[in-house]
């Protein structure tokens, strides 16, 4: 999903380059999210700079180069000999600056825009989720956001969230939507748990934990409509937030 | 078996009770394959035993062949197979799976999951219910479908058995099915009945049907006026499946 839709954008999805970030971009950006999102493990051997190209499906050069933007950000260490190769360095930070910026140069509009995508995503799940009702799924997500709810850190709470909210989408017993999630979370999940000055993102924090175990208590009461309803309510919530932390850091950064 | 409410006749209720059966019988297959591999680990596990050493991860290579051989007899049907640990049974790892799945092309690959209990993806498989009933009831289970976050990341039914040395837990041997690959099975078996039929899990959860309006995943609830208002249940022996014939 890129971050940032241009006039034409429609037809742009159907007509235009696969990718129109530039590849070298898109590949650092992707594995930057997984990484921050903890999906790469702390010392987990990336695969071989060969097979991860074919497996990305770009060429060995493009994937090269992005490695060696990760290497300066600090995030992939490289070690030599026979049992060496790219290496995995979790961030204990949610690579706050680049977000930031990020953030700051995107506009309310876009925001909505993603936020309108993420609640449509999220509340389908959510809805399907009630509907296709597995006890064991629930008893899952009940621990993961409790999980959320004792997090501290800010790249704890993105973790615990995106988890959570890949694993709805895994109740409502589909793979497609468990991946677009996933594809979301890892796009724009991390941007809502940063922090500006006189914020207060522990009422936040406080406020999705709440709104999650509400989303749980609707699922195993397989009240379709509800579920549905606070699924939306809680990505309108983080969308609310995503615009005030934007005016807040394009304001400090004009 | 619920009794028929229509007159609809003996010989399809029969058929639809071999057609149960039939599909057991092919599920019973792939519980062999698997308990072949659940006798390797706890041969393994033995000879470590008397050797005064521990286990090790580098000590499960022999396994690969039964594992293979369970893939290879039903390579339609099961995407995945292997043993998952009892936690600190390896001298090397706490947890550890050592789990092959199929590729597309050539050899089978080692499944990693995250296996890191700080993380956020941990993947806690000693709270699966693929390992917690043939731990905690001694017996074996199947589960599903369900999608595997974190594990093969697919939509997926597990099955499972104990492994055990002397009494001691080492851990399940266990098979994952492809829901594509059933329900073809199931379509080819069913096929023949020349009426609606609907595979459900015991929660009932679909696992193929053979109609539109039971979606594989949701759960079995006949609207008013469906073909299934009035049905006949017919269970698979020795699973929690049942198969429901449309009146």
């Amino acid at each position: 999903v890129p971050l940032t839709s241009s006039s034409n954008a429609i037809r742009v999805a159907v007509f235009g380059p696969l990718d129109n970030q530039g590849r070298v971009d898109a590949i650092a950006d992707r594995l930057r999210g997984a990484m921050a999102l903890g999906l790469i493990a702390n010392g987990e051997q990336l695969p071989s700079e060969d097979r991860l190209a074919t497996s990305l499906g770009v060429s060995p050069v493009s994937l090269r180069e992005a490695l060696v933007r990760l290497r300066a950000d600090g995030l992939v260490e490289t070690r030599r000999g026979n049992r060496g190769g790219s290496f995995v360095v979790s961030p204990s930070e949610l690579g706050t600056a680049r977000l930031r910026d990020e953030l700051a140069t995107m506009t309310a509009y876009q925001l909505r825009d993603l936020g309108d995508l993420r609640g449509a995503l999220a509340g389908a799940a959510a809805r399907r989720a009630a509907e296709r009702r597995s006890s064991d799924a629930v008893s899952r997500l009940r621990s993961l956001a409790e999980a959320l709810d004792e997090a501290r850190t800010a790249p704890e709470r993105y973790r615990a969230d995106g988890r959570f909210c890949v694993e709805v989408a895994a109740a409502a017993q589909s793979v497609r939507l468990a991946q677009l999630e996933l594809e979301l979370q890892i796009t724009i999940g991390a941007m809502a748990w940063l922090t500006v000055p006189g914020d207060d993102v522990d009422t936040y924090h406080a406020h999705m934990a709440a709104g999650y175990l509400a989303l749980v208590d609707a699922i195993d009461a397989t009240d379709v409509a509800r579920a549905r309803e606070r699924a939306e309510r809680n990505t309108e919530r983080t969308t609310d937030r995503l615009v005030e932390l934007h005016y807040a850091l394009s304001d400090r950064a004009r | 078996m619920t009794r028929p409410t229509s007159s609809r006749t003996a010989d399809t209720e029969r058929a639809a009770d071999r057609v149960a059966a039939a599909l057991a019988e092919r599920i019973s297959g792939v519980f062999d394959a698997t308990e072949r591999i659940a006798i390797d680990l706890s041969n393994l596990a033995a000879a470590a035993r008397r050797a005064g050493d521990p286990l090790r991860r580098s000590g499960l290579a022999p396994m690969r062949r039964a594992i293979d051989a369970a893939i290879a007899a039903e390579p339609r049907l099961v995407i995945g197979a292997g043993v998952v640990l009892a936690p600190e049974l390896l001298a090397d790892a706490s947890l550890w799976l050592e789990w092959w799945t199929t590729a597309p092309a050539g050899p089978s690959q080692p499944l990693r999951p995250n296996l890191d209990p700080g993380s956020a993806w941990f993947y806690d498989y000693t709270r699966a219910p693929w390992f917690v009933e043939p731990r905690d009831r001694d017996r074996r289970a199947i589960v599903g479908p369900y999608v595997d976050i974190g594990g093969t990341d697919d939509y997926t039914l597990t099955l499972t058995v104990p492994v055990r040395l002397k009494g001691d837990f080492l851990g399940v041997a266990g098979c994952d099915l492809a829901i594509d690959g059933l329900e073809r099975v199931v379509r080819e078996h069913t096929r023949r009945l020349g009426t609606q039929v609907i595979l459900v899990n015991h929660e009932p959860r679909v696992i193929a049907s053979s109609i539109a309006q039971a979606h594989p995943g949701s759960l079995f609830a006949p609207a008013p006026g469906s073909p299934f208002e009035r049905h006949t249940a017919h269970p698979c022996p020795r699973l929690p499946w049942t198969l429901i014939v449309a009146d």
